[in-house]
């Protein structure tokens, strides 16, 4: 394979970006076979665990690279645009959310998927002790949660996850520091000294 | 908190923390309980992150393909080898079930299995041009002397240096006969060899291609050296 085409997958994200907006289609593959799935599950976090909706920012998140990749700055790290994006439209769906739960008749659609997610959690995991960390990361606050799922769960540095926030560092640690505490606090009752 | 914090709260037990780590953890819990109830968290994140396998549904990534396709005009020419790879080398398949590994491993199997199959052809061959030389040489016997005295006419003795060679027929007398042996009786004197007998084997080759001796074929030898003179110059000729 090498011989006949260039090694997509030894590309920096950087460079697959440049190589999209000349049209190069297995670019714009590989860099979606990067990232789109780790972006599903960082959106299926951020919005209550709904699937369709996730799919659907994934989607419109993959059609702005291709549309307008001039958007990309390309002195800034690919991966912190792009969560940058996401976490934008996760801001704006909140926004939405809340115009909505204004003109609802006091039904909260978020908790009713949110169960639902509970219970398909439930079907992949066995563990009632991972089904609380899950529900007790929901139920977490929007700045806290993307501050403990960019460190944790998807890996960015600190410094990344101020620039995707547009927050400064000691902000994201005290962020985290409270994220974790209330983790730690919310897991009290699966005592592991007391089941020892 | 940094990695080297959470990767020290997962693989370590509270009493096994040094007086820096307490230091550094110090912020998030300063005794054994608060300890565990962090190291269940990243446990339950290292756990979510295993877990965690969906994927995108294909009609998303179908979509923006035709997104792709409108915005740079065209769909991206198949190239052919491209199609042909993917039908022979489908990379999502196990690397014994791809096509174009199962059949380079047939091609290797002949290859080494053609010298196998091809030597006992060679080897037909070979019998069938020995049983040729054999009926040939049968055919040529009779124009050969056959004698139990093994003194040549003139016209069996060859110039050359090769020998002529003579067939014993099987009436003959044992080769073993022919030879004297002295005993310890006799003088110098009595012992006067007899013109002796030399004989040589046929190359066993023409009568078996085994090359085993068979007792019941015609014994085959030389003319003695004695007997032709040109040879027993050339043996007794000094430099």
């Amino acid at each position: 394979m090498k011989i006949f085409r260039a090694q997509h997958n030894t590309f920096t994200d950087e460079e697959l970006m440049q190589a999209i907006s000349k049209g190069d289609k297995r670019a714009f593959d590989e860099l979606y076979n990067r990232y789109a799935a780790a972006l599903l599950r960082y959106f299926m976090r951020m919005l209550w665990k709904d699937r369709e909706k996730s799919e659907d920012f994934v989607h419109d998140l993959f059609a702005k690279i291709v549309n307008k990749p001039e958007y990309f700055d390309p002195t800034r790290s690919f991966k912190t645009w792009v969560y940058s994006v996401a976490n934008n439209m996760c801001k704006n769906e909140y926004k939405k959310a809340e115009v909505r739960k204004g003109m609802s008749n006091g039904l909260d659609n978020h908790y009713a998927l949110s169960d639902t997610s509970v219970n398909v959690m439930n079907e992949v995991q066995d563990s009632f002790f991972q089904e609380a960390f899950v529900k007790n990361l929901a139920e977490l606050d929007d700045k806290h949660k993307e501050a403990f799922s960019l460190r944790h769960i998807e890996g960015l540095s600190i410094k990344e996850i101020a620039e995707v926030l547009e927050i400064n560092e000691g902000t994201v640690k005290s962020r985290l520091f409270y994220a974790t505490k209330y983790l730690a606090e919310s897991l009290k009752e699966f005592n592991p000294i007391e089941n020892r | 908190m940094e990695k080297e914090l959470v990767n020290t709260i997962l693989e370590k037990e509270f009493n096994e923390l040094s007086s820096n780590e307490r230091i550094a953890l110090n912020d998030y819990c300063s005794s054994e309980e608060e300890f565990e109830h962090l190291k269940m968290v990243f446990l339950s994140v290292e756990s979510l992150k295993k877990s965690e396998t969906i994927q995108p549904s294909i009609e998303t990534k179908n979509s923006l393909d035709d997104i792709f396709a409108q915005k740079h005009g065209h769909k991206q020419r198949a190239i052919w080898y491209n199609s042909a790879l993917v039908v022979l080398y489908p990379k999502e398949k196990a690397f014994v079930k791809r096509p174009l590994v199962q059949i380079a491993a047939i091609g290797l199997l002949f290859l080494l299995a053609y010298p196998i199959i091809n030597s006992s052809k060679i080897q037909d061959q070979t019998e069938n041009q020995l049983a040729e030389v054999k009926v040939e040489k049968q055919k040529e016997k009779p124009s050969r002397v056959t004698t139990s005295n093994p003194v040549s006419t003139d016209s069996n003795v060859e110039t050359g240096i090769e020998p002529i060679i003579y067939t014993r027929s099987e009436h003959a007398d044992p080769i073993y006969e022919d030879v004297m042996v002295a005993t310890a009786e006799m003088s110098v004197e009595e012992y006067i060899p007899e013109p002796e007998v030399v004989f040589a084997a046929e190359p066993a080759m023409a009568e078996r291609p085994d090359g085993i001796y068979n007792e019941s074929t015609t014994i085959t030898f030389s003319q003695p050296a004695s007997a032709q003179p040109q040879v027993f110059d050339l043996l007794t000729s000094t430099f």
